[in-house]
């Protein structure tokens, strides 16, 4: 394969790939109102089932509760001195653990499910069910650590059979055929 | 998704007993497999690129998520595929892959989650398809689950070995 071909290939692919990520973010595949609809009309949203990933801002120490962050930041502007962010919508919303199956152990900071019913204006969501995803920063380091290990193995394999034609620009085997 | 050290071993594992089957499967093309096994969690360029800066940049609604998905590893694994040489190493690569890629999304399937179901219709976003329960074996950060995977790898790896060369031979 001539080499052009392969990278006008290749570009197609790509296309149809970013095509693919712009389709999948305009579908609404599943039957929880999005944090928009909720923002909207928080009061209307009131007994709406809610299934949310969030890191937890605070626990607290007297009640069965948790703070989460219902946000919505926007990058504003790309220039020579970075990115600039700003915070479209921020607003506490108070997860009740009073009558919730917590699996893992919650902290400021863990990264959690919350699948639950909204009440009071959407400030609060009475939990049904919390998994607690990542609990502390140990297990965002034994993920990406474990993670990078194992893409530098995948990688050991491959070019321990194969190697890079820089000039037809492919891979081909290592060694005898 | 978990890390991707089980990914490897249980691709490593599963493509290797598909070898004993398969007489051109050889280590050459199984590791092709297990670069198959990271491909859906290129999603996480997401790290790098966040979409919010792809939204500013083209001004539509964006997600890295398509990546993680059938469709989205299918487009991939052919674009890894045009990077060999002939036309029956293309062919035999985009399997691999695509293989390595669906065995990564079927060991992410059982993981736990709050509502009790799995995300397989993320998987085929965006065709719309309903969620079977979750048995909600693990979290990522889960540590017994690549110690299971890794066990699997090992025993494979030296039945393979004991395939090729039986002891006292």
């Amino acid at each position: 394969m001539h080499p052009t071909h392969r990278l006008l290939g290749i570009a197609v692919l790509i296309a149809l790939l970013l095509g693919l990520n712009v389709v999948v973010a305009a579908v609404d595949y599943r039957p929880y109102p999005d944090g928009e609809t909720i923002r909207s009309d928080p009061v209307a949203a009131d007994g709406e089932q809610v299934f949310v990933f969030r890191e937890v801002e605070t626990v607290s120490k007297t009640e069965p509760q948790a703070v989460v962050l219902r946000e919505d930041e926007l990058v504003v502007g790309i220039g020579l001195d970075g990115i600039r962010w700003d915070v479209a919508y921020r607003e506490e919303v108070t997860v009740d653990l009073s009558d919730a199956t917590v699996s893992g152990e919650l902290n400021a900071g863990s990264y959690v499910q919350v699948y639950g019913q909204l009440r009071d204006e959407s400030s609060v969501i009475d939990a049904d069910r919390v998994v607690v995803d990542y609990q502390d920063a140990a297990d965002y380091t034994y993920m990406y650590g474990t993670s990078i290990f194992g893409l530098l193995v995948a990688v050991a394999y491959f070019f321990s059979h194969w190697r890079i034609n820089v000039r037809a620009g492919c891979f081909e085997p290592r060694g005898k055929q | 998704m978990s890390e991707w050290l089980t990914h490897v071993f249980i691709a490593y594992a599963g493509f290797t007993i598909c070898g004993w089957g398969v007489d051109w499967l050889t280590d050459r093309w199984i590791a092709i497999g297990v670069i198959g096994s990271i491909l859906p969690d290129l999603s996480r360029i997401e790290l790098l690129v966040p979409r919010e800066i792809v939204e500013y940049l083209v001004g539509v609604e964006f997600t890295w998520a398509g990546i993680h998905t059938l469709i989205g590893v299918i487009l991939l694994s052919a674009i890894g595929a045009l990077c060999f040489g002939d036309s029956a190493a293309r062919y035999r690569a985009f399997v691999l892959l695509l293989g390595g890629a669906i065995s990564h999304l079927i060991v992410d399937l059982p993981q736990r989650y709050a509502d009790g179901r799995m995300v397989l219709d993320s998987y085929l976003s965006p065709v719309p398809v309903p969620r079977p329960p979750t048995p909600g074996w693990y979290v990522t950060p889960d540590r017994w689950v690549v110690g299971v995977a890794f066990v699997a790898a090992l025993v494979v790896f030296g039945i393979d070995r004991y395939r090729q060369q039986p002891l006292g031979q």
